[in-house]
């Protein structure tokens, strides 16, 4: 347990809904500025829609409608998150990207009981930073389940 | 019955009678011999040359027949023949018609045998003409010309010989009815001239005759008349023996010559009686005595003369009765109108004392009306000025919107660059990022490439902070330049009202200005009409003095008057000039001397002031109760 207590990793933090978020350095790709993307029929409300990225199609997530909390008022401010998972790339949209974080284990706290029954593996766990509360989201996990939902839903 | 004795008229009548008779006789005369002549003129235009121009032309017709005779008998065609043969009817029928003309015309005796020898030659020639075409047709051209040469020649010459003889004997005839009407011309004129020259002789010896039976008597009486007329009653009246109307003018006029006489010596006597008469009153009158009166007997025109005398002298006598009385009167009106004088003149002085008072206070009020006419001119100028300087100033705000404006515009330059700046620091933000995730999968190996990064991305959000602190700047600059703008906006219409404010005010002062030259006017027009009061006073002054002296002398006069009228007598004489001086004294003595002449000024302002009382009361109420 120490010996994972020392290790730490890097994050990168972005704000959705006015709330930091972080998410594992090494599941992204890429951070780009917002384009216009093309709708996509039957599709859940949080998919945004795709866009063409160097010639491949990318679908695009809208992290705030994701977490249910209605959509996002998409600007040139706003900034898209490439993430690969395995051969799979897809866009998360959100408010900002902040900085680059080194995190270490010791920091990283589980989320608490009370999300139990509720919590489908979304979070990996909060941390505190300069006295700050991030929320690490398993940023794979939730294409993923985005993807799995659109085929629910289809 | 001699000739002198027969009455004007009859002489008249005789004479004109006489000349009438001896001119209808000469035009008689002359009548008869001018019917003689114009019945041979007659004679010879109406019978002898009209035979002439008949037979001329009878001949020209034979002629031409014989002409288209001969023409017949030469070769010719048959359709120049025919018209020959028509021609010849032609000119038969023109030797007719000229015989017809000529046939009236022809006289019993010689020229009626004549007439018969042609018409015997013209039917000789016409048978020898038709026996010619006969020869013609049975026996050819050569028989027919040998018989034209031949016999028809002859009978042809026998036709135009009777025709000449004709017309010679109607040619003599013309002459000599032509010697005879000019041997009764003559005959005539000698006639009329002697008659003309008898009839002359007689029409001198009758108006000679008439001259010395009419004329020369009226002027002889005419003379005497003349004689009568300038006063010679013993002049002669001439011609009183004749027997017709001048011998009864004759008569009248002695008659009317003897009445003047007699008219003449009845003057005389009378004029005897009016000289004594008339002139024992004109003495009496040159005297003096007006009681004298005509008492003679005096007839006709003369009476009417001594009544005009009587009621002269009795009128003379009322008039200088009356005049002593006016007189009289006059005395005591004179020394009235003395003592009203001399009041005049008392208040006419305080009159003029207060009229100079009132001029010199108007001269103030000039003046200080005239400063304020000068002030509010110079009001006006400088409120002109005001406006102007309002004015630039409104254009000076102006000038500061544009600017402010400008400003603004560049502001917003400004601010568009600050975005752009700001992309790009959020562009750089971005690679720095990617760059940081890059170097975090290379693991180990990226980590001096990390720290790059993260410098860069330092650097891109102090870039970004820095765009963002200065847009807010430009913001905040905005915004105030706005304020300005508004600011200078809420000045340009304050000046523009204080330019209305001064416009206004302007209009007031030139209104003040005006009243104040209108006011100046008025107060010199009331100037000029004081100073034409005083002019007037002082000539009222004059004048009451003038009239003051007038009415002395008019005293004096109407003594001398009076003593002059004392001349004449009158008869009753209660209006003696002594008797007319008392009363006069009176009217003298009785009005009180005015008060003390010198009245000083301020005693007279005082009165005015007062309302004239205490200068009335020194006169006595009786004259003034009007004022």
């Amino acid at each position: 347990m120490s010996e994972t207590d020392t290790q730490s990793r890097q994050y990168i933090t972005f704000i959705a809904n006015g709330q930091e978020f972080a998410a594992n350095i090494m599941a992204i790709r890429e951070i780009r500025g917002w384009t216009d993307t093309t709708p996509l029929p039957h599709v859940p409300d949080y998919v945004r829609g795709v866009i063409n990225l160097r010639g491949i199609v990318l679908p695009v997530v809208d992290l705030k409608a994701r977490l249910g909390l209605g959509m996002t008022e998409a600007t040139a401010k706003h900034v898209i998150i490439v993430v690969a998972d395995g051969s799979r790339t897809t866009g998360i949209l959100v408010d900002a990207v902040s900085d680059i974080i080194t995190v270490s284990n010791a920091d990283v706290q589980p989320p608490p009981d009370v999300m139990q029954c509720g919590n489908d593996g979304h979070i990996d766990g909060i941390a505190v930073i300069d006295g700050r509360m991030v929320t690490l989201l398993a940023i794979s996990h939730m294409t993923a389940i985005g993807i799995d939902n659109a085929m629910l839903a289809a | 019955m001699n000739f002198k004795n027969l009455s004007v008229s009859k002489k008249l009548v005789g004479v004109f009678a006489l000349v009438l008779a001896v001119t209808i006789g000469l035009g008689l005369f002359a009548q008869t011999s001018l019917s003689k002549v114009n019945d041979v003129a007659a004679d010879v235009s109406g019978n002898w040359l009209p035979s002439v121009k008949a037979l001329g032309q009878y001949e020209y017709a034979v002629t031409r027949l014989r002409a288209a005779q001969s023409t017949y008998l030469l070769p010719l065609a048959d359709e120049t023949r025919a018209r020959l043969i028509k021609n010849i009817q032609v000119y038969r029928n023109q030797a007719d018609t000229a015989w017809t003309k000529y046939k009236p015309l022809v006289t019993t005796g010689t020229e009626q045998n004549l007439a018969d020898k042609i018409v015997a030659a013209r039917e000789a020639y016409e048978s020898s003409l038709t026996k010619n075409l006969e020869i013609f047709k049975t026996e050819g051209d050569r028989a027919a010309t040998t018989f034209a040469q031949g016999e028809s020649r002859d009978k042809f010459n026998a036709l135009v010989e009777a025709i000449d003889a004709d017309v010679q004997f109607n040619d003599q005839m013309s002459a000599q009815r032509g010697a005879e009407g000019q041997s009764v011309f003559g005959t005539a004129r000698l006639w009329i001239y002697i008659a003309l020259g008898l009839a002359a002789v007689f029409c001198g010896a009758a108006g000679y005759a008439l001259v010395r039976a009419i004329s020369a008597p009226l002027t002889n009486m005419t003379e005497a008349m003349g004689e009568l007329a300038r006063g010679n009653l013993n002049a002669h009246v001439p011609h009183a023996d004749q027997m017709d109307e001048i011998g009864k003018l004759a008569e009248a006029m002695t008659t009317f010559k003897n009445q003047l006489a007699a008219a003449e010596e009845a003057k005389e006597k009378q004029t005897q009686v009016i000289v004594s008469s008339i002139g024992t009153g004109l003495d009496h009158l040159a005297k003096g005595d007006l009681t004298h009166r005509v008492t003679d007997d005096l007839t006709g025109a003369f009476a009417k003369l001594k009544e005009d005398f009587n009621l002269a002298m009795t009128r003379l006598q009322e008039t200088v009765k009356n005049v002593l009385n006016s007189t009289h009167q006059i005395d005591n009106n004179a020394s009235e109108i003395s003592t009203a004088a001399d009041d005049l003149s008392r208040r006419t002085e305080q009159q003029a004392a207060s009229l100079e008072e009132t001029a010199a206070a108007l001269e103030e009020i000039t003046a200080t009306v005239k400063k304020t006419a000068a002030n509010a001119k110079e009001a006006s100028h400088s409120v002109a000025g005001a406006k102007d300087a309002a004015e630039n100033g409104g254009r000076v705000v102006e000038t500061a919107v544009r600017a402010m404006d400008s400003i603004a515009q560049s502001s917003k330059q400004i601010t568009d660059i600050i975005g752009v700046i700001d992309e790009i620091a959020f562009q750089t933000n971005l690679l720095a990022l990617n760059a940081g995730v890059e170097a975090a999968r290379a693991g180990e190996a990226g980590k001096g490439f990390a720290v790059v990064a993260s410098e860069v991305r330092a650097l891109a959000q102090r870039s970004s902070e820095a765009a963002k602190q200065i847009k807010a700047l430009i913001n905040t600059s905005s915004e105030h330049v706005g304020d300005g703008v508004k600011y200078v906006g809420e000045t340009g219409q304050a000046l523009k009202r204080i330019v209305d404010q001064v416009v206004q005010i302007n209009a007031l002062v030139g209104e003040m200005a005006q009243a104040a030259e209108q006011q100046s006017t008025g107060i010199e027009q009331v100037n000029s009409a004081v100073g034409q009061m005083d002019q007037v006073t002082q000539q009222n002054a004059a004048m009451v003095e003038e009239s003051t002296a007038a009415a002395r002398n008019m005293a004096g006069e109407t003594k001398t008057l009076t003593e002059l009228i004392g001349f004449f007598s009158v008869g009753d004489t209660h209006f003696a000039a002594p008797a007319a001086a008392a009363p006069r004294q009176t009217a003298r003595s009785l009005p009180p001397r005015p008060a003390p002449k010198p009245v000083a000024r301020p005693a007279a302002k005082m009165a005015a002031a007062g309302g004239g009382k205490p200068a009335a009361a020194p006169t006595g109420d009786d004259d003034w109760t009007e004022f």
